[in-house]
């Protein structure tokens, strides 16, 4: 627990001291935000407990309640700190509460008008008496003179004058009070001037003050509260009785009739408590509910508080005119269990949402509705309803009942009753999903119903034959899920766990959708340098499907169009969404949408515009968490699902991020959980489908510096090959493959250039930065394995400024306590480094680096044993926990042809001692000139 | 005579007036004001006189700090010096108040506005028929001055009596004060009356008794975690209107309505402006924690190692479900413990991390 204690001192001051040692250490360690906020130290003498409780001069800081309020709310659930300032932030928290629910009131206490809080409500004082009973002595110690006397003050009025005082700086405001009359502006000026003074000037206002604070003070009652309860009558009149009682503010269930509390002397028991004062109360809680609703005066008419008895007008009055109020005010009300708001004898109207039969349910059209009038759960038929609204009245006796008619509620429903309205798609699902439209209730007939349960459980789909993969379970049923939104015209976010396989599932999705609808185009964006993985997992998985790309100079839409599917990127998207929102699209897919997270970007609003018969967008970070991003992703999937941005934002995002709402978030994951599927790792029934090492290649290109070294190269180095002999010639080959591998990887790692900047020279370079951010937002780590000591250098620099962590290379180079220090950043639990870079030659065997989840094979040794038995047994990888390996592949050069070239020797793996160069090193001059030559078409042009 | 006269009013006004001092209305009086002003039509002729120079003090705005108390009101009068004059009123007896608790405990609506501290027109007429008299006469009142001026009310006596008018106007409850019992000492023999003799406890230190040394620090039962709501619509006064209208009947929504809509502003941007929460998962069983003999450091298993397994998705509470053993079991029989290393944790010393492996 922590040292740093704060103490109540003053009317609107926190003391700030430490319990053992010197309280400005202890504010550096514990809470160094305090810092700016504190002036000079003061002395305040405090009765300090020890052996014997001695009175000392203890040093610290006082500060206002208001300067350090904002301070004390962020505070949470850290265990560092003193119960005393924990309480004090809890309490902060309950004051910003009651300040936003403005149950805040002017309080006038010995010639000053303060804010103050009004804790009528039970939850209110509830939550204030948990705080009594736990706050800790050391807060409210009292400075005192006298040498050895302990001096406490008492936890209800040191709460009630921080909260109070919290409330004051809070509502204190310069600006101009509206219109007054007598002492009205002299109280509204004490309220929001400098001075807090309240005493007017005007002779006959002199018993002002005090009346204002008997005024202020009626509304705490004490641990009291008086309810009362409508009750319908029973023996075939008209008369209603309203009957009072008493119930503690915690207990609505312990109750007392008024007449029996009244008659209890000075203390009434409820449940095993006693609560003092009853008559007293009983008739401050009845002379406030009176000043809020004049009719209860008449429980007042005598000796002592009796109960009411009202005929039909009064009670209508009653229930609309002054039940919510008095609610409002705290009172506890109840009226008769039919006559409730959902009661079956209050009469309602609602909207019921149909759907055309025998016609395929589109919820990218609009869908009608229509009005019904019900009573309880009976639909009311025209003459039903004709003949109530002819009485004429609010409450009615109907076939033996006595029904109520709500004159609002009826206004609601349209003239001519049987007019049926249209919602679109979304409006309706949301409608549906959570009860309501616009405050009226909402009904859906059975096959929107049937809708949402399907959504929930999507039956299962056989995926098109023309896929050649085989889907594990998890992505089967991803799959299905797609294909049940994607006929229903929903969005969908698949945000599987990175290495889950969310591109094959798309994939398949695609493939469906255009045997159905032949001659259509599908949009599928993604960042710049996952072109070319998508283009060749597209061919690999759906063959039958055509492929164009959106990019280039020489780009155009109607080229594209001939293809199945086009691939474009965020960039071009942004700047050329002119053009492509023209296009009516069969399905649009956003591959890594995290890129769209920031609503206000270009891209996020290029993408909304984008019109398609599906959307989908595919996410490997939890949306979850950040709320701003799950709205704009929704708002391309499903726009008006989630309302409008700064309406989401107060309240939801804030509720949920900043203080935690637990509702709020169990609503949002309601209405949004249909739409989003996410599988992790973790999950059991995945992790026994997963192999322990999920191996991928990631095709990169090449940019267009990397390609014009790449030519040059081949090209002097080739011709001068074929005039060598032998040695030599195996020698110059062996060069020209280095020189490729470095180009490949990086120019400036090629060109030996120093200092220079990297991005967007290399595809595997950018590449390799995307996958490492994503991985570093998820929390897990990464290890990349690099041939070359110049090629991780570079690229420890760069990662580092990118994801704003220090990057250890470990290289031969490394002594071995260095060495042990970065695989100890890298394993342990609260270790720094999520990234380490490993040179292979490094070697060394047993290094422990279980913690990673994902390895990059940034070059390849080309020899498959010395590449396997690098990463999975000398290192550990993958023996606690599945991982993912990339291994970066530039497609179009050699790399890519020596990596299909040990693919099909793999076969003969353990008997291939020769490494991959050696292999190269032996072919003839048009073999060699076929390995090396560079495929045009994979190389990244300038957008 | 008159010279002298003369020059004392002329001397009188050139003392300024104090900042604090009372106004009177301008609006006439009703019943009470009126009432207690015409006691003073039976004055003689040298009290006329003093009465004409302390109306024109009370009106100058030359009184100040009026207190009424049981039986007596008195202020300070700033005119020709400072004086300090007050007011007696003979108190009700015995049978007088017995009367007026009568009348209070047949009607509570009487009660209530005395609670609130109004008096009501029914109960000045119900005393009436009971022949007593709220408003006092003349010769029931007595007065007294720092000036020692030797007829009585002095000038300074009379402008605390004008003041008086306009303060009994709003406020005729201070009739009854001056007849002798506060609001709260009538609550109080109103509430004997109900049996209920005990008097209102006030916020004010209480005896207690004292715990343990250890305890001084520490919250009783814990820190409450109970959740506090942001409410983001519009509440619109709502604290003053669950009070009901303020005393007079006066509606204080419209006047203060800006101060609650700019407060409401201003509370939205201090939300805003909060620092970000950082949340941090705290296990929500206690997590296994065993003392092992003292040449081995204590060991737990931290949630963090947990979370590893977990990647944030279960909670503790799911896999211990499914491990459902202490840590040295799990280690020893199992096996499925493995050894991380020693790490030092700030404020917690160092301790033995292992992995669920």
């Amino acid at each position: 627990m922590g040292r740093l204690q704060a103490t109540w001192i003053d009317e609107d001051r926190l003391f700030f001291w430490a319990q053992g040692g010197s309280v400005d250490d202890v504010i550096s360690e514990e809470i160094p935000e305090l810092r700016p906020l504190l002036d000079s130290p003061d002395n305040v003498a405090l009765v300090v407990p020890g052996p014997v409780s001695r009175r000392k001069k203890v040093r610290g800081y006082a500060v206002g309640v208001g300067q350090v309020s904002s301070l004390l709310h962020g505070l949470r659930d850290d265990e560092y700190l003193s119960d005393s300032i924990r309480c004090w932030s809890v309490a902060t928290r309950l004051a910003v509460e009651i300040a936003s629910r403005q149950q805040v009131v002017p309080r006038v206490r010995l010639g000053h008008a303060r804010w103050g809080a009004l804790l009528s409500r039970s939850a209110d004082q509830m939550r204030f008496h948990d705080l009594v009973h736990a706050l800790p002595l050391s807060s409210r110690l009292a400075p005192t003179r006298d040498r050895g006397a302990l001096r406490l003050h008492t936890a209800d009025k040191v709460l009630r004058g921080f909260i109070d005082a919290v409330l004051d700086s809070l509502y204190r405001r310069k600006v101009y009070p509206g219109p007054s009359r007598g002492w009205t502006l002299e109280l509204a000026d004490s309220l929001r001037g400098e001075s807090s003074v309240f005493r007017p000037t005007e002779a006959r206002f002199h018993g002002i003050p005090d009346k204002l604070k008997r005024w202020a003070d009626s509304g705490a009652g004490g641990s009291l509260r008086v309810g009362m309860t409508l009750e319908l009558p029973d023996d075939g009149s008209d008369r209603f009785r309203l009957c009072f009682f008493v119930c503690p503010y915690d207990d609505p269930s312990s109750r007392a009739p008024i007449d029996a509390a009244w008659s209890s002397g000075t203390h009434v028991t409820l449940g095993d408590r006693d609560f003092p004062h009853p008559a007293y109360r009983v008739l401050q809680g009845l002379a406030r509910a009176k000043r809020i609703f004049e009719p209860i005066g008449e429980a007042l008419k005598g000796r002592r508080p009796r109960d009411l008895t009202w005929g039909p007008e009064k009670v209508w009055r009653f229930i609309a005119q002054g039940a919510q109020p008095l609610l409002d005010a705290g009172f506890e009300v109840e009226l008769p269990e039919s006559f409730r708001q959902a009661g079956s004898r209050r009469i309602r109207a609602r909207m019921c949402i149909e759907t055309a039969p025998g016609v395929d349910l589109n919820l990218t059209e609009m869908l009608s509705y229509r009005w019904e009038v019900v009573l309880g759960e009976h639909v009311l038929t025209g003459d039903e309803f004709a003949d109530l609204l002819g009485r004429r009245k609010p409450i009615v006796r109907w076939n033996g009942e006595w029904v109520l008619l709500d004159p609002a509620e009826l206004a609601r429903l349209p003239d001519d009753m049987l007019t049926s309205g249209k919602l679109s798609g979304t409006a309706a699902l949301r409608a549906v999903l959570t009860g309501q439209h616009e405050g009226v209730p909402v009904v859906a007939d059975d096959r929107l119903g049937m809708v949402i349960e399907a959504l929930r459980e999507p039956p299962d789909t056989e995926p098109p034959d023309g896929l050649e993969a085989t889907l594990r379970p998890y992505q089967r049923d991803g799959f299905s899920w797609l294909t049940t939104l994607g006929n229903l015209g929903l969005g969908a976010c698949l945000a599987d766990d990175m290495g889950l396989g969310k591109t094959v599932q798309v994939i398949g999705h695609l493939l469906r959708r255009h045997r159905r609808s032949p001659g259509s185009s599908s949009l599928v964006v993604c960042p710049t340098s996952l072109l070319g993985n998508w283009t060749h997992e597209l061919n690999r998985f759906a063959p039958e499907l055509s492929v164009t790309r959106y990019h280039g100079n020489t780009r155009s839409v109607e080229a594209c169009l001939e293809g199945d599917i086009v691939l474009t990127t965020y960039g071009l998207l942004s700047r050329d969404i002119e053009l492509l929102e023209q296009v009516k699209w069969e399905t649009a897919v956003l591959d890594e949408a995290q890129a769209i997270k920031n609503p206000d970007s270009q891209r996020a609003k290029a993408a909304s515009r984008l019109q398609a018969r599906h959307k989908v967008a595919m996410s490997g970070t939890p949306v979850e968490n950040r709320l701003e991003e799950l709205w704009s992703l929704m708002h391309f999937l499903l726009p008006g699902l989630l309302a409008d941005r700064a309406h989401f934002r107060r309240t939801v995002a804030i509720p949920v991020e900043r203080f935690d709402d637990q509702e709020v978030a169990q609503r949002l994951r309601l209405g949004v959980s249909p739409f989003m599927l996410r599988r992790v790792k973790t999950d059991p029934d995945i992790i026994s489908d997963l192999p322990d090492k999920v191996e991928r290649k990631d095709f990169c290109s090449l940019s267009p510096e990397q390609a014009s070294l790449y030519r040059s190269v081949t090209e002097e180095a080739l011709a001068v090959i074929q005039e060598s002999e032998a040695m030599e010639r195996r020698g110059r080959v062996l060069a020209m493959l280095t020189a490729l591998k470095q180009i490949c990887n990086h120019p400036a790692h090629y060109l030996k250039e120093e200092g220079s900047s990297l991005a967007q020279r290399s595809g595997k370079f950018d590449r390799t930065t995307e996958v490492i951010r994503a991985v570093v937002e998820c929390d897990e780590k990464v290890i990349l394995f690099t041939q070359y000591k110049e090629m991780g250098v570079r690229l420890a620099g760069h990662l580092a400024s990118v994801i704003g962590q220090d990057v250890p290379f470990l290289h031969g180079g490394v002594p071995t306590h260095q060495r042990d220090e970065m695989v100890r950043r890298f394993q342990e639990v609260d270790g720094d480094a999520q990234v380490l870079i490993i040179s292979l030659r490094a070697g060394g065997t047993g290094l422990n680096l279980t913690r990673a989840t994902h390895v990059i094979h940034y070059d390849r040794w080309w020899n498959p044993a010395v590449e396997d038995q690098a990463t999975d047994r000398a290192y550990r990888i993958g023996q606690h926990r599945n991982v993912q390996v990339h291994k970066l592949i530039c497609k179009g050069t050699l790399e890519e042809r020596i990596d299909r070239l040990l693919e099909d020797k793999r076969s003969l793996a353990e008997s291939v001692v020769g490494s991959g160069e050696r292999l190269v090193a032996e072919l003839d001059d048009a073999a060699l000139r076929a390995l090396v030559s560079l495929g045009d078409e994979f190389i990244l042009e300038d957008e | 005579m008159t010279w002298s006269h003369q020059s004392m009013a002329t001397h009188a006004q050139i003392l300024n007036a104090p900042s604090d001092g009372l106004t009177l209305s301008s609006q006439p009086l009703g019943w009470v004001g009126t009432g207690w002003r015409s006691l003073f039509d039976g004055l003689g002729k040298d009290q006329q006189t003093r009465e004409r120079r302390g109306r024109n003090f009370a009106r100058r705005g030359r009184v100040r700090g009026l207190h009424v108390a049981p039986g007596v009101a008195s202020a300070e009068v700033v005119a020709d010096g400072s004086h300090h004059a007050s007011l007696k009123v003979r108190a009700f007896s015995t049978a007088e108040w017995q009367a007026i608790m009568q009348v209070l405990s047949a009607d509570l609506s009487l009660v209530a506005s005395l609670m609130e501290g109004e008096l009501p027109d029914a109960l000045v007429r119900k005393l009436d028929r009971r022949q007593v008299q709220l408003m006092p006469t003349l010769e029931e009142l007595s007065f007294d001055c720092s000036c020692g001026d030797y007829v009585m009310p002095c000038a300074h006596g009379a402008s605390v009596f004008h003041v008086l008018s306009d303060a009994l106007d709003g406020d005729p409850f201070l009739l009854l004060t001056l007849r002798g019992r506060t609001p709260e000492h009538l609550m109080a023999d109103l509430r004997a009356g109900w049996g209920d003799e005990t008097a209102i406890r006030s916020l004010a230190s209480a005896e207690e008794d004292l715990p343990e040394l250890d305890d001084w620090f520490t919250a009783r039962g814990g820190v409450p975690c109970f959740r506090c709501r942001f409410a983001d619509d519009a509440h619109e006064a709502a604290g003053l209107k669950a009070l009901g209208p303020a005393p007079g009947s006066v509606d204080l929504v419209p006047t203060l309505q800006p101060l609650y809509e700019s407060a409401r502003k201003e509370l939205v941007k201090f939300v805003e402006e909060l620092p970000e929460r950082k949340v941090r998962r705290r296990p929500e069983v206690p997590v296994a924690a065993e003392k092992v003999p003292e040449e081995a450091p204590e060991y737990e298993l931290t949630e963090a190692v947990v979370n590893v397994l977990a990647e944030k998705e279960s909670t503790v509470a799911e896999i211990l479900a499914r491990i459902t053993t202490s840590p040295s079991r799990l280690r020893d029989e199992l096996g499925v413990l493995e050894e991380l290393g020693l790490i030092f944790r700030t404020g917690r010393g160092e301790a033995v991390t292992y992995w669920l492996g």
